[in-house]
């Protein structure tokens, strides 16, 4: 009879067993939500599309070689103003329509030595194609008006780790009356899923993008969010730079020389159109740059170790812990 | 007794191994770029201000510029406080002086240095500088074309176009007009959006 007793006791304590077993499971499963990656049948970024070319003839008009001293700290009080004006032709400066020019003397003694402009690179190509000159992120947050759109206004101005990156990307904010939301992206953001959040790089390619429904409940699970599409973007793209910003009123002539090989800390914003030239670089050499370029914190919150764990894997763990150590305690009792 | 003893033992490592989901590996591939927009700093020709006449009978052409910049920069409010506040002809010294009494944080040269409109274009603000006689216009970045470089302009006098000079012409012109750049030390406008790479497994 007590055998009995003992048996049946076991046998519930394994159904509890699998029962909490499958309970921890689905907690586990819950707690690690991966971010969808624009699965939403709502709302997608458009294709990459062409872009029309802009100007349409090449003006040719004579030339100087040096800086004009005289003409620099002149009053630039033009008014060429024309309607209807022929297209694309060359403003031609009609006398009576200019007021001429009177000399200023400027308040304090601006003017710089004269230079013979001599550009750093002695060929006609550019100093470096712009192609490999986009070196920044970009965060926009389309809003509304609603609680919602407030919400998440709120995390970029208080979440430290979403302020930390709005520092580091340019940010942005539209509404749908911002002239350059009507103008620019009415289109492709429909002002029925704001808020929206989206993330990319210079050339507008995504990182991440999440709108109305999609847009996670708290600023941590949007960070997470924003991480993922990250390390999901680097996996296509080349690490990117950014840096810190310089002082005001910088003033490019006294700390850039004309044949000064820039580097990230002579730019007002820590940013040069300089590339390195070396062709070393491969794609996932992220840590080429050291922390200085790294967009995410390495050790902040990554998942897959346990001393990161977020609160929810340690009480989950906890769970597991306590489990044992009854089944253990019951097993000593039983003289086992 | 041993049964029971492996009945328990297979229950602890149910419990034990409960929660070890593995990390499910996401395969992505990227997906075809557009080609960059040009000019870099592409302010809609709707947005585009044009040169007004001051009270002193004076073109406005620095302070157009200047709006036109800032109206890409999403500054809309401050350009239009700047043009509520400031018209008639302006010099080089006496805009940085308004800039500083309004708080705007700028970088300006005033040596024609063309590395100076790079990083403009690098960093998507464009700027505004001398160009043409007495004039000021607003400087959008470079724009490549049959593989050379010109200089897209967008001159408030003319405003719904961006008018192009070859790059090394430009310089020199330039520093003929005074050399002078400068470019308002804010965030430009977003650039446009398109879908960069797509998830093509997820384990």
């Amino acid at each position: 009879m007590k055998d009995e007793i003992r048996i049946r006791l076991s046998v519930g304590l394994i159904v509890v067993a699998v029962l909490h077993a499958v309970m921890l499971g689905a907690v586990f499963t819950a707690l690690h939500r991966t971010p969808a990656a624009n699965t939403s049948d709502s709302w997608r970024l458009p294709p990459a599309r062409p872009t029309s070319e802009v100007g349409s003839r090449i003006q040719q008009l004579p030339q100087p070689s040096r800086v004009n001293l005289e003409a620099q700290g002149e009053l630039k009080q033009q008014s060429g103003y024309c309607p209807p004006c022929p297209p694309n032709t060359i403003p031609a400066a009609e006398p009576h329509r200019i007021v001429q020019p009177y000399r200023v003397v400027p308040t304090a003694p601006t003017v710089p030595a004269p230079i013979i402009v001599t550009p750093a690179s002695s060929s006609t190509r550019p100093v470096t194609p712009p192609e490999q000159a986009k070196n920044r992120y970009q965060i926009a947050l389309f809003v509304a008006s609603d609680a919602k759109s407030q919400r998440l206004l709120d995390w970029f101005n208080t979440d430290p780790n979403l302020v930390k990156l709005k520092s580091k990307c340019a940010f942005q904010v539209y509404t749908e009356s911002n002239a350059l939301y009507r103008t620019r992206y009415a289109d492709i953001v429909p002002a029925n899923q704001f808020p929206v959040v989206l993330f990319q790089d210079s050339t507008g390619g995504h990182v991440h993008a999440a709108g109305h429904t999609m847009l996670p409940s708290t600023a941590r699970e949007l960070f997470d969010d924003l991480r993922h599409g990250y390390e999901l973007y680097q996996q296509t793209r080349q690490a990117q730079r950014t840096g810190a910003l310089k002082t005001r009123g910088y003033s490019w002539d006294a700390a850039i020389s004309p044949t000064m090989q820039l580097s990230s800390e002579d730019c007002p914003d820590g940013y040069c159109p300089i590339e390195p030239v070396d062709n070393t670089w491969r794609p996932f050499d992220r840590d080429r740059d050291g922390d200085r370029d790294r967009l995410f914190d390495r050790d902040s919150s990554g998942r897959n170790a346990l001393i990161w764990a977020g609160a929810g894997e340690l009480a989950t763990l906890a769970l597991i812990f306590v489990a044992v150590l009854l089944l253990g305690f019951i097993l000593i009792k039983r003289g086992l | 007794m041993e049964a029971k003893l492996r009945t328990l033992v297979v229950a602890c490592l149910l419990l034990i191994c409960t929660g070890c989901l593995p990390e499910g590996d996401v395969q992505v591939r990227s997906l075809p770029a557009p080609p960059p927009e040009q000019p870099i700093a592409n302010l809609p020709t709707q947005l585009h201000q044009r040169n007004w006449t001051g009270r002193l009978n004076q073109g406005s052409c620095v302070h157009a510029s200047l709006v036109n910049h800032l109206r890409w920069l999403n500054e809309f409010e401050l350009g239009e406080r700047w043009r509520a506040t400031y018209s008639d002809g302006e010099w080089d010294s006496r805009l940085r002086n308004r800039l500083d009494a309004a708080d705007i944080d700028y970088s300006y040269t005033v040596k024609a240095d063309p590395r100076f409109l790079d990083w403009a274009t690098a960093t998507r603000r464009g700027a505004i500088l001398w160009w043409k006689p007495a004039h000021c216009c607003t400087f959008v970045g470079w724009v490549n074309r049959d593989g050379r470089q010109y200089a897209a302009i967008l001159d408030n006098n003319y405003p719904g176009r961006f008018e192009l000079t070859p790059r090394e012409q430009f310089v020199r012109l330039w520093a003929g007009y005074g050399g002078f750049a400068l470019t308002v030390m804010e965030d430009p406008a977003s650039s446009l959006p398109y879908r960069s790479y797509e998830v093509i497994d997820e384990r």
